[in-house]
């Protein structure tokens, strides 16, 4: 069972904030299939937030084919995506621990961290979509 | 789509004054609607309107399509006054008591499993307790009666943040279930922003801008731009500027589009376009209470009747 | 609803209970005590003594005035004491009546009961018909008490039907509670807060009671008149056993005219065949001037006893009508005007 939460900060639609955490949790292997969601009035209630969000929220994960409603049981997680590259992700994120080890010691305060990393997905992720367009 | 609570036309007038005037609106079945407006600007009196504590001065009402107090509608109506009003001497166990006693359904056992789980002394009397406590018990009653509109006169003014919360908390948690319908006044706008999805803005006793919050938000763009009159002619695609500002060289203009959403790239390269929150939006509307009694009510009724 | 009003009023009623109670340890003590002694002061059998002819010779009526006033010496002060308990039916308007709806108006609570099922006609005729009946019963209570106890008075030194006696006796304290409750529930609809009401009950109270009875009361019914000629072998004087009340006495000429008012004037003349003495206390009535005109007579306007229910009907009606209007009235306000 996952927890959402509602980040103040973001602008944007709430019902994109839970669709997002749940993709979140479904590629980290925090939910795998099978795997019961949040009541709609548990997480209205904690999050103090409109049900028809939530409802509206678990419709796009349904349609998105991620998750399932069973009537007057709750919604259930169908597939994960995780993947294979799952495996890898103790090792990669010990690589990551160490780069920021790194970045901290060359002086790299959070934001500079956080602005480094996105320019740098930005860039490489562009590059990538390029190449598979050409292939 | 059938409404929970339609307005045609009604008036509310206390010796001269009209407290609401020529107030037309639709609540559909199911939303949680925001009541907002300053203050005197007759919310206070639409709900009491609702509720059948006042009767109209002219226009109608209805509640699920019967008057309001109609014995077919009056168990469906739950009501949170202003200040949260209880019988002073009273324990919550008595008040589920009184609800017992007063109406034809009503769930005594949600009512006080409800104050357990949070912690509220059910015998001690109401003054005992605190502010947030106060108005967790009125809610906990009205919630009892399993109303399907629920009508609230700024339940959290007087509340503390912590409290405020977790009222909301078990506002949305008391109704999830049920899918009832609300209509919840309050100045808080971070709050209804969480919580609403659907706006009755009352300005000077008439409605000014009623919708769901969705296509409301969608409709609604922040323009920057050169400086801009409305001398140089209409922007492409605005149907109503709600809010501008100006400084020597740039315009701001918070506009209402034609369409309920515009395609990237409008209105031309020279504005930068960016989203509104609902707060916003609410906050330009009622910086001018001459800015547009639109989107009108019969248009909003198809936007949103089509969510 | 009836639990609610309970709730809402029990502490009323116990209070309300509690001052009968507080009224009757100490009037069932004194009021025996009285009783004992209108006996054994001989004025109780000096009275029974006259019967119930309307006119009764002078010596024998002063006779037994005297034994009267002596028994009376001691309570005086108790028959006037006794005319506060005339204020009890405006404490309980007050106190009761007022916050029957202005405490509700006042917390703001009229909105919470006005929003459940129970329709707001319904919530108000309940409230005030639980009110109402305890207020009757204990109001009831009260009446009986007060008759029981002021009984030997009303035969002695005060007539059942003067000012300030008649409002203790009989039926219409209660209606006086009845509409004084009633007033006080209207006066809460209309000025929506139980301190101010509270001040109209009492001064709107004040104003109808003393209306009725100054103005209306005396006009009821036209009083009957005594006349006895001044110039007599045989004084007489109406009956202190018949218990009327003289509204005024006076001494007339044989035209009619006023000769002398707020007195009795007696010429005697000796019977055939008696001697001239006069009967003692006649001089004082005398006043020395019964004589001086052939076919006077003295003239005693009264209300007769006999017309003591009668009088309490017709009043305890008004107040009960009033009281039902009221009611009526609060009923219209309290669908019509508030929110």
């Amino acid at each position: 069972m996952i927890e959402f939460h509602l980040d103040g900060h973001t602008k944007g639609a709430t019902y994109l904030q839970l669709v997002q955490q749940v993709r979140q949790a479904l590629r980290t292997g925090l939910l795998t299939p099978g795997d019961q969601l949040p009541k709609v009035r548990e997480v209205s209630e904690s999050l103090a937030i409109n049900p028809n969000t939530v409802l509206k929220a678990y419709r796009q994960l349904e349609i998105e084919g991620l998750v399932e409603g069973r009537p007057g049981v709750g919604t259930f997680v169908r597939r994960t995506l995780a993947g294979p590259a799952l495996a890898n992700h103790a090792a990669l994120r010990r690589d990551l621990e160490a780069w920021l080890r790194k970045a901290r010691k060359a002086g790299l305060e959070r934001e500079d961290v956080v602005a480094l990393v996105e320019t740098t997905m930005r860039a490489t992720f562009q590059d990538d979509a390029a190449k598979g367009e050409i292939a | 789509m059938t409404a929970a609570l339609e307005a045609t036309g009604l008036g509310r007038r206390y010796g001269k004054h009209w407290a609401l005037k020529d107030c037309t609106l639709h609540l559909p079945a199911g939303r949680i609607a925001a009541l907002v407006g300053p203050n005197g600007a007759g919310k206070s009196t639409l709900l009491h309107l609702a509720v059948g504590l006042l009767g109209p001065s002219s226009g109608t009402v209805s509640v699920f399509g019967a008057t309001p107090g109609d014995p077919k509608v009056r168990g469906d109506v739950g009501f949170v006054a202003q200040d949260t009003p209880l019988y002073p001497d009273f324990s919550a166990t008595e008040l589920a008591t009184l609800g017992t006693k007063l109406n034809r359904r009503f769930d005594r056992a949600l009512m006080l499993e409800r104050l357990n789980g949070l912690n509220v002394a059910v015998d001690r009397p109401v003054p005992a307790l605190s502010g947030g406590q106060r108005a967790q018990v009125a809610l906990a009653l009205a919630l009892a009666k399993r109303p399907r509109l629920l009508l609230l006169d700024e339940p959290v003014a007087s509340l503390d943040p912590l409290a405020r919360r977790e009222f909301l908390q078990a506002l949305m948690g008391g109704v999830a279930d049920e899918g009832t319908t609300i209509l919840l006044s309050s100045h808080l706008l971070g709050d209804l922003e969480r919580v609403c999805d659907y706006l009755v803005l009352l300005q000077a006793g008439r409605v000014q801008v009623l919708g769901g919050v969705d296509e409301l938000v969608a409709q609604h763009r922040l323009l920057t731009g050169p400086l801009w009159t409305r001398d140089a002619g209409s922007i492409n695609g605005v149907a109503a500027v709600v809010r501008q500002s100006h400084t020597e060289r740039q315009t701001t203009l918070l506009v209402r589009t034609d369409d309920s959403a515009p395609a990237p790239g409008w209105p031309d390269p020279q504005w930068t376009v960016s989203d509104v929150s609902l707060e916003d939006i609410i906050l330009a509307y009622l910086a001018d209470a001459g800015a547009g009694t639109l989107p009108g009510p019969r248009n909003l009724h198809r936007v949103g009747g089509s969510a | 609803m009836i639990w609610l009003t309970w709730r809402q009023h029990r502490k009323q009623a116990l209070f309300g209970l509690a001052g009968l109670a507080v009224l009757a340890a100490v009037l069932i003590p004194t009021g025996n005590r009285m009783r004992d002694v209108f006996a054994s002061s001989g004025a109780r059998g000096c009275l029974d003594a006259l019967g119930g002819a309307q006119l009764v010779a002078f010596r024998a009526a002063q006779e037994c005035n005297s034994t009267v006033e002596r028994f009376a010496d001691g309570y005086e002060t108790w028959a006037y004491g006794g005319v506060l308990l005339m204020f009890l039916p405006l404490l309980a308007g007050m106190f009761w009546g007022a916050p029957v709806v202005a405490r509700e108006v006042e917390q703001g609570t009229h909105r919470l009961v006005w929003t459940q099922d129970v329709s707001r006609t319904r919530w108000f005729l309940v409230k005030v018909g639980l009110v109402g009946g305890g207020v009757l019963l204990l109001a009831t209570g009260y009446a009986l008490l007060t008759n029981w106890w002021l009984w030997p008075l009303t035969r002695t030194l005060v007539v059942p039907m003067d000012y300030l006696i008649f409002d203790q006796l009989g039926v219409v304290p209660v209606a006086y509670t009845l509409f004084a409750v009633a007033l006080g529930a209207f006066a809460g609809v209309v000025t929506r807060k139980v301190l101010p009401a509270m001040g109209a009950t009492f001064v709107a109270f004040l104003a109808v009671r003393g209306v009725v009875e100054f103005l209306v009361r005396p006009n009821v019914m036209a009083p009957k008149e005594y006349r006895v000629a001044t110039t007599t072998s045989e004084p007489m004087l109406p009956n202190p056993a018949k218990r009327d009340w003289v509204i005024d006495t006076a001494v007339h000429n044989a035209d009619g005219s006023v000769k002398e008012p707020n007195g009795t004037a007696f010429c005697l003349r000796p019977p055939p065949g008696a001697d001239a003495s006069p009967p003692p206390g006649a001089a004082q009535g005398g006043r020395g001037g019964g004589c001086t005109a052939e076919g006077g007579y003295n003239l005693w306007t009264y209300q007769p006893s006999g017309r003591f229910t009668t009088f309490q009907l017709i009043e305890a009606g008004i107040f009960l009508v009033l009281a039902v209007a009221l009611v009526a009235g609060t009923v219209h306000l309290v669908r019509r005007r508030l929110s």
